[in-house]
């Protein structure tokens, strides 16, 4: 999944260790996690956090 | 006819019914074998088009991107030119002679058949108003048909004019929720994966040939017929109520269970009823799922099954004269 400049936008990059955005499971806020974070929304506390969907195009074998 | 041998026969098919959904006819003068064999290849080697790749865009819909997919690869595509394709498995076809062009003397350059066809979808949830919350419905009329193939399309495409002919619902959706994706449809057969099976039912039966020995019944009283006629789980004898002879009513409803027959040893008559299956003999019915006419199944299962034969020769031919000449590939060479 080398994707190169791409990678940087949607996912986790090491490089610069920007994060990656979560949406919280109760209230649905946006929350930008890091390494090492502690998983918990930063509007209400819950600690259920939802991967957001790529933004990439998805192929999938309709069998 | 005795068995183990083999000797020259002309099957016939006589047509019962066909309307554009099934078809019923009968095979005659040829084996169980060959019966069971066109069955077999009608389900599994006839090919047709079906949905087999898809690349999501998009998609905040309540359904998951394999959850859509697969309900798309299920959708029958109308395969009638589906000779005009070529399927991953078939070989391409530069190995069969070349045809020259009398005029020019050079070879007739050959179209390759194409092997895949685009479909698009995209579809957006109305906002109906606060007063309806319907959802909208995203059948197989918003699929979107390749330009290049106008003829290719999901069955019963578009038939706005025909009530009858109602599209297939892929997904429902909410105001704000969308979807847009483009669906590659290729070529294959039921073998690969049920999808691309044009049969719904394929069924056959042999019709039963009844012997019923009234002379032997006469002995019986009129609630012992009764009771022999009932023991049947298919109601298919009844008792004449004139001659209070046993008749057959139904025979094509026969079951091949034989509790008449056994429930006639245990009242005395034994032999009083025979059934046997009527030889070479079969009553096909064949349901399609609307992707390809009945009869154009049929006809399909007949030419793969040609194909195959053709291979077969072939290959012995081929094994049989290497053997003759003792040259060749060592792996057909056979010790004596």
């Amino acid at each position: 999944m080398n994707q190169g400049g791409t990678a940087a936008r949607y996912g986790y990059n090491a490089a610069t260790g920007e994060g990656v955005w979560y949406v919280c499971g109760e209230c649905g806020a946006e929350n930008k996690v890091k390494p090492g974070d502690t998983i918990q929304c930063r509007e209400c506390g819950y600690r259920i956090l939802y991967k957001k969907r790529t933004r990439r195009v998805v192929q999938y074998e309709a069998r | 006819m005795a068995s183990g041998t083999c000797r020259p026969r002309d099957p016939k098919v006589n047509i019962l019914s066909s309307t554009s959904e099934a078809l019923n006819f009968e095979l005659l003068d040829t084996d169980l074998s060959v019966a069971n064999a066109l069955r077999r290849v009608m389900l599994s080697e006839v090919p047709t088009l079906a949905i087999d790749l898809v690349e999501i865009h998009y998609n905040n819909t309540v359904l998951n991107d394999e959850f859509i997919t697969h309900r798309l690869g299920l959708i029958p595509i109308l395969s009638t030119r589906v000779n005009d394709f070529k399927a991953w498995y078939e070989e391409d076809e530069s190995d069969e002679e070349e045809e020259i062009d009398p005029n020019t003397g050079y070879p007739i350059e050959r179209e390759e058949a194409p092997t895949e066809v685009v479909f698009k979808l995209n579809a957006i949830g109305e906002d109906k108003g606060s007063e309806n919350d319907e959802p909208t419905l995203v059948t197989s009329d918003d699929i979107e048909l390749d330009p290049r193939f106008p003829g290719i399309a999901p069955i019963d495409y578009r038939q706005y004019d025909n009530p009858a002919k109602r599209p297939i619902v892929i997904m429902k959706l909410k105001p704000g929720q969308a979807i847009s994706l483009k669906a590659t449809v290729r070529k294959g057969i039921g073998k690969d994966h049920a999808k691309w099976n044009p049969c719904a039912t394929v069924v056959f039966r042999i019709p039963p040939i009844i012997h019923i020995n009234n002379q032997m019944l006469s002995k019986l009283t009129e609630g012992q017929k009764e009771e022999l006629v009932d023991s049947c789980p298919t109601k298919i004898f009844k008792v004449n109520p004139d001659s209070k002879e046993v008749e057959v009513v139904n025979s094509d409803q026969y079951t091949y269970d034989d509790e008449i027959v056994r429930k006639a040893e245990l009242l005395g008559v034994s032999g009083a009823i025979l059934i046997k299956e009527k030889p070479e003999h079969f009553v096909f019915t064949v349901e399609s799922t609307g992707s390809l006419p009945p009869h154009e199944i049929v006809v399909g299962a007949i030419r793969t099954l040609k194909k195959k034969l053709r291979v077969l020769i072939k290959d012995t031919n081929r094994v049989l004269s290497e053997q003759r000449y003792g040259g060749g590939d060592d792996r057909y060479q056979m010790n004596y």
